[in-house]
């Protein structure tokens, strides 16, 4: 089980630590910052690691490195996961990225949320809006007084009553919510244009000011794109399960409904891609071609495009052509982007030219990727749809709206 | 310093001033300071009176402060209890949740009785919030003092707490009683038929972590029939597509356990159907989480190798991928290779093979040669694959190429043996053991084919004496094949390796099968012609890893570590609690970190590799030796056969060694030089060496005199200061007189006395002041007392003493050191050396790459140590850590230790 966290720096200094079970020695930081520093790897331990009878769990956030020290036989995926958790309460209650500098000017209330969110060994609140209706993100400006603890006494039923992602006696005026599908494509493509693989993998996030317990349920056009799916848990799993539609109530605020993982493009990838990458042994030269076309049948416009060529250290003095864009070469980080704004209807684009390798050193042997990033609006590329998203038990007008977004995630062409 | 001071001062002035507002600021201060390490603690009684405010934030920092102190300050907690008491009956139910919880977390074992009657209070709250933090209240209690826990009943309320309305309450409740489980003699909690409805409903409603916790014990629940375990999945497999991967997992694990109690195939196929793409979302998540989940896809994929049909895409690796990741998608790709999909897997793994990261490229040139020997329609693919690796002429890239193809060899005898040729033209320098032995394979093996084998041979052998025993052993074999294969050419070859094998080797194995072949060839060269050149037995492909036991057990523990280290739990984790099967014999696991016996780790081994019995007992003899996990299927058996006999002789060899090792030391006893401690210049002509000793349970100054000048020396007499150790001499320096150019030796026993201990600043040093006297003259001078001269005879400790011993000393109080550049990492010398000095080995275990060694020891004045000493044979390091109750020695302890180890 747990033992304890602990929140390190980039020079492997203790932050923060807190424990739950008894109290870790300092020691077994110090042995696991040896570990991870060997040999520069920092980037590649795998994230569970065994040192002197403990098991530490890490994850690397924000140039924070976190770690929990457990000694008993549990699920590894519970800590990362309670971690990653930590981690979005954190950056909700600084209202910034938990830093080295936003933890430490938060100490003291980063220790009333961790102790919040586990007790001894058990996670238990972790949900935000729930956290922050015990904890009081304004407690600063507002001196806390007997009311205000007094208000809080009626919290402690609302949190165990029903939901425990919802309090009672939520108002807003007006009410909205709305929803963003987001697409993310990924796909790796070959020097021909032709895709080895692909897939999307989405997520629909919820805005939600919505007074009292709505009710919600939402229903798609073709609920087997979700087959492969993981919902919030406000989403009752039961209904989805029979009836394949959402039935919710959702938590106050931001959150994430739902992700969902397809690999049918139902339609094909939205953007042509073909290339080619040589390094030239005499001339000492990268020699490339890049294509982009947007495939016909598209409806959409395809926006904000770049591709960005990540070199070898040391390249130089690029010599560039291109039929639409902009190139850019950064002689920090080595790296070659193409932005074009906005990809024309039917004709292809390209970029052409070289690049001068470093006078010494061996011509490298692997070629080099391009990741492409474009966005799409107004079109899920899975074909995905909401048709119905029906509000109950509120009388009030309600504002309400579903956006679509399709979008480049890991998106690369192999040379 | 003493701004530190100052500014503690004024803190301290502040939270004892009445303004609130101040007082709020010094206290939050007060826990910044406590975070970064700065020793706040002589503020404990000013905090301790800000607890009465009324200021919930300002409670709850004053409740983090008195955790971390409490422990260090039992006598004052008990003054914290009042307003605990008080704050427990508080009308807001979170101030009482937070006394409770807080009360709970103190660890102080004077405050647990009070915490009884409001613990009972709470646990019967009105409020539900409140009656779940005293669940778990409960089991924290439970870990400091079970006696107490079970004595006043709080077990039967939590039980009761399981039919509460509310389904947190229940949840909680579910999660306590687990932990309690997880850590009583035995079980306090078992579902049954009358109390799994409840626990399904409250796993509908729970939040996401208790659903974790609920699945898990709902996992070691046996269905009393097939309908049941149905129904049970039903109600799961909802939970599969929840947000959080715990659960996720959970399910699956719980799942696959009930679907061992359904037999019929059409409903098993579609529960299949419905884990599949639950498994495969995983994979959304973040890194951390991926490496998780593959570790376990893994292991479900190796019992149910169609689970994933077609998904082999989603397992293709990112550019971006952290190498942990890449390793594994690798691992399950070739799993999941088949007729179907190799072409482009093939593609994929060339691909990868052309990376920069080596331990990756080198699994990729392995994972082609597995997809060739999996599927044979694939191997001509597989080749023209591999050889244009070898072109690329880069080191470790060619040498995994040697060594896959070899393996194709095995699998495909006279089909492919055409390549041959182009892989020895490419020949580079092989540096790699593996990559070495399957290449002197290969050249014995084809012998006859390969034109100028013996000219390749001998140049391998030429540097035999220095080889790894593998690459030995192998060039021994292929030296006889090659011998009877090409008689005339070969001769002398073979009579040099023999004879090299036979005379010079200290290694048994390679010795005894030299003389095997030896006898062979002298007694009947055809027979022996036809039992060397045989047929082999062909290699297999097969996706499982694992013994179908072992496999069980890790799929049975699926959101468990073992799960990610592949090793069954009770191997690697303290105090560990495996999730039993009903079928299965509780271990007797109190040895914990100490069940370390050889044999068990060699059934473990043997338990890991899957395999397959070959009857032929001289298999490994004609065979190759170095393994890859195709041949282990097929000659691990053998080869263990030989491992143990291997090591046994190893054993004995080192027990003659350590005999003569032994007498050696204890000669040198006697024989330890003497340190000179009083110069003659110095002593006007008297000198004298000396240096401590231990002998018969007593502790002897032996000293060495010799007089210089001219004349009779005589009146000695020697007094120690006070010293650290409370170190006494006994006895007289010498009695009588010294004649002039005499030596004399004399040993005086220096019994330790408390009332000569000397306690200054608690400085701890191992230097003896000590005044020799001689004709009424004195003279100061010092020597070093070595600590293992303290150590005790008695010190040796059994296990289970050592481990209860070893848990009643808190990790924190551990000490660590790293003793580097050792000349002998040998385990048995170590134990030697430090037996010797009364240094008592307990156990030893091994735990991945490093050898762990338990010690104890005893001196008079801090009582037993417990040492512990992982050995690191790679980079000749040690991991030193002690546990002590009295700690002031240790750091004298371990710089002993590194001494005594570092002696010839």
């Amino acid at each position: 089980m747990i033992k304890s966290l602990f929140i390190l720096n980039t020079g492997g200094d203790i932050v923060l630590e807190k424990h739950w079970q008894g109290r870790t020695g300092r020691n077994i930081i110090t042995q696991f910052w040896k570990e991870i520093t060997k040999e520069n790897r920092t980037k590649d331990l795998p994230p569970i690691v065994r040192i002197r009878r403990q098991t530490i769990v890490h994850l690397r956030k924000y140039n924070l490195l976190y770690l929990i020290v457990a000694d008993q036989d549990t699920s590894p995926l519970l800590f990362i996961e309670f971690l990653n958790r930590v981690i979005e309460v954190f950056s909700n209650f600084f209202s910034t990225e938990p830093t080295e500098t936003s933890l430490k000017e938060n100490l003291p209330k980063a220790f009333e949320l961790l102790g919040e969110m586990m007790d001894n060994v058990f996670p238990v609140t972790t949900e935000t809006s729930m956290l922050r209706d015990m904890i009081g993100a304004t407690m600063k400006s507002t001196p806390n007084t007997i009311e205000n603890s007094k208000k809080f006494g009626t919290l402690s039923s609302d949190q165990v009553g029903g939901l425990p992602w919802r309090r009672k006696n939520i108002k807003h005026s007006p009410n909205e919510i709305f929803f963003d599908v987001i697409e993310s494509i990924n796909a790796t493509i070959e020097r021909s244009g032709k895709c080895l693989s692909s897939e999307i993998i989405s997520k629909i996030v919820c805005e939600s000011k919505l007074s009292g317990m709505p009710t919600l349920t939402m229903v798609f056009n073709n609920s087997s794109i979700l087959e492969d799916v993981s919902f919030h848990q406000c989403i009752n799993l039961d209904t989805w399960e029979r009836r394949k539609i959402l039935d919710f109530v959702p938590p106050d605020g931001a959150f994430e409904l739902l992700s969902y993982r397809s690999n049918r493009m139902q339609t094909q990838i939205p953007l042509y891609t073909s290339g080619r990458f040589n390094w030239s042994k005499k001339k000492r030269k990268g020699k490339f071609e890049i294509i982009l076309q947007v495939r016909n049948s598209l409806i959409k416009s395809i926006d904000n495009v770049s591709v960005l060529i990540p070199l070898v250290r040391g390249c130089s003095s690029p010599a560039i052509k291109t039929s639409n864009g902009a190139v850019f070469f950064n002689d920090q980080t080595f790296e070659l982007k193409w932005e074009i704004k906005k990809m024309p209807k039917n004709n292809e684009i390209s970029m052409k030219g070289s690049i001068k390798l470093p006078n010494k050193g061996e011509i490298p042997r692997e070629k080099p990727v391009a990741i492409i990033t474009f966005s799409i609006e107004g079109l899920c590329m899975s074909g995905l749809k909401v048709t119905n998203l029906n509000i109950s038990k509120l009388k009030k007008k309600i504002f309400k709206g579903v956006k679509f977004i399709s979008k480049s995630g890991n998106f690369t062409l192999k040379f | 310093m003493s701004k530190q001071r100052d500014e503690l001062h004024e803190l301290r002035l502040k939270l004892s001033g009445e303004n609130a507002s101040h007082q709020k600021e010094a206290v939050k201060q007060v826990v910044a300071y406590m975070t970064v390490g700065k020793d706040v603690s002589s503020l404990f009684t000013e905090v301790l009176k800000c607890m009465t405010t009324e200021d919930l934030e300002m409670k709850k920092l004053v409740y983090l402060y008195l955790m971390t102190y409490a422990k260090f300050k039992p006598d004052l907690s008990i003054l914290v209890v009042n307003s605990f008491i008080q704050d427990a009956k508080d009308e807001n139910p979170l101030v009482r949740a937070l006394a409770i919880r807080t009360m709970g977390s103190i660890r102080v074992e004077e405050v647990t009785e009070y915490l009884c009657q409001p613990l009972r209070r709470c646990l019967k709250d009105d409020d539900p919030y409140v009656k779940k933090t005293a669940a778990l209240c409960v089991a924290k209690l439970f870990e400091m003092d079970p006696e107490l826990i079970e004595s006043q009943g709080f077990i039967e309320d939590l039980l009761a707490l399981i039919t509460d309305s509310n389904s947190m309450v229940v949840s909680n409740a579910l999660a306590a009683l687990q932990e309690i489980n997880s850590v009583a003699s035995k079980p306090v909690f078992v579902i049954d038929k009358k109390n799994l409805s409840k626990i399904l409903n409250a796993m509908g409603e729970a939040n996401e972590w208790s659903q974790v916790f609920i699945l898990d014990t709902l996992s070691t629940y046996t269905p009393r029939n097939e309908r049941e375990a149905e129904s049970l999945i039903e109600r799961i497999i909802p939970r599969m597509s929840h947000k959080n991967a715990a659960v996720v997992l959970s399910s699956v694990r719980a799942i696959l356990q009930f679907m061992s109690n359904i037999k019929s195939k059409k409903v098993l196929e579609t529960y299949y159907r419905k884990m599949a793409p639950s498994l495969v979302s995983l994979l959304t998540n973040p890194p951390e989480v991926q490496y998780v989940a593959l570790k376990n896809i893994n292991l479900v994929v190796q019992k149910y190798p169609t689970i994933l049909k077609g998904s082999h895409k989603v397992f293709f690796c990112r550019y971006n991928d952290p190498t942990y990741v890449k390793m594994e998608k690798l691992e399950i790709l070739i799993m999941l290779a088949n007729e179907d999909n190799v072409e482009a897997l093939l593609k994929e793994f060339k691909v990868y093979a052309q990376e920069v990261d080596v331990t990756f490229v080198r699994k990729a040139v392995r994972a082609i040669g597995l997809a060739a020997i999996k599927i044979p329609s694939a191997t001509q693919r597989c080749i023209k694959h591999l050889l244009s690796l070898i072109k690329s002429q880069i080191h470790y890239v060619t040498q995994e190429v040697v060594v896959v193809v070899k393996d194709i060899f095995r699998k495909y005898p006279n089909k492919y043996e055409s390549i041959i040729g182009t892989l020895c033209n490419s020949l580079t320098t092989l540096d790699d053991i593996e990559s070495k032995s399957s290449m002197i394979w290969i050249i014995g093996q084809y012998a006859d084919r390969i034109e100028n084998s013996e000219e390749l041979l001998e140049s391998f052998l030429e540097t035999f004496d220095e080889e790894n025993p593998e690459v030995q052993l192998q060039l021994l074999t292929s030296t006889v094949k090659l011998f009877l294969h090409k008689p005339e050419d070969s001769q002398e070859l073979l009579q040099d390796v023999l004879s090299t094998a036979t005379q010079e080797s200290e290694n048994p194995d390679l010795r005894e099968r030299a003389y095997i072949y030896w006898r062979m060839l002298s007694t009947d060269p055809d027979v022996a012609k036809e039992i060397i050149l045989g047929e082999k037995p062909l290699i297999e492909g097969t996706n499982r890893k694992y013994h179908i036991d072992l496999l069980e057990t890790l799929l049975f523990n699926i959101p468990s570590l073992s799960s990610v280290f592949h090793k069954p739990p009770e191997n690697f984790v303290t105090n560990v609690k495996v999730f039993l099967r009903e079928d299965e014999e509780i271990e007797n696991d109190e040895e914990g970190i100490l069940q370390v016996e050889e044999e068990r780790e060699k059934e473990q081994e043997k338990q890991q590799e899957e395999t397959t019995n070959t009857n032929q007992n001289i298999g490994s003899l004609i065979d190759f030796n170095s393994e890859s996990k195709q041949q282990q299927n097929q000659n691990t058996q053998q080869q263990r056969t030989t491992h143990v006999v291997q090591s046994q002789d190893i054993r004995q060899n080192n027990n003659v060694n350590q005999d003569e090792y032994g007498m050696g030391l204890s000669k040198m006893n006697v024989d330890i030089p003497k340190k000179l401690i009083l110069d003659a210049e110095k002593g006007e002509g008297l000198e004298i060496k000396g240096i401590f000793q231990r002998r018969e349970n007593s502790i002897f100054y032996e000293l060495s005199l010799t007089n210089k000048t001219q004349a009779p020396i005589g009146g000695f007499a020697c007094v120690f200061n006070t010293n650290s150790f409370g170190l006494k001499p006994n006895g007289w320096l010498l009695d009588g007189v010294l004649m002039p150019m005499q030596t004399r030796g004399s040993s005086i026993p220096c019994p330790i006395e408390t009332s000569h201990i000397k306690h200054q600043n608690d400085q701890i040093s191992n230097l003896i002041q000590l005044a020799i006297g001689k004709d009424s003259q004195v003279y100061y001078c010092q020597d070093e007392v070595p600590f293992h001269v303290l150590c005790t005879e008695d010190g040796k400790l059994g296990r289970s003493e050592f481990l209860k011993a070893w848990k009643d000393i808190p990790d924190e109080v551990e000490s660590l050191k790293e003793i580097t550049d050792l000349t002998e990492s040998n385990s048995n010398i170590i134990k030697l050396k430090l037996e010797n000095k009364n240094i008592f080995f307990v156990a030893k275990r091994k735990a991945d790459e490093l050898e762990i060694m338990y010690f104890s020891l005893k001196t008079e004045m801090a009582g037993f140590v417990l040492l512990e000493l992982a050995i690191d044979h790679n980079s000749n390091s040690i991991q030193l850590a002690t546990r002590a109750n009295n700690i002031d020695f240790v750091g004298m302890l371990e710089l002993e230790i590194e001494k005594i180890l570092k002696e010839y």
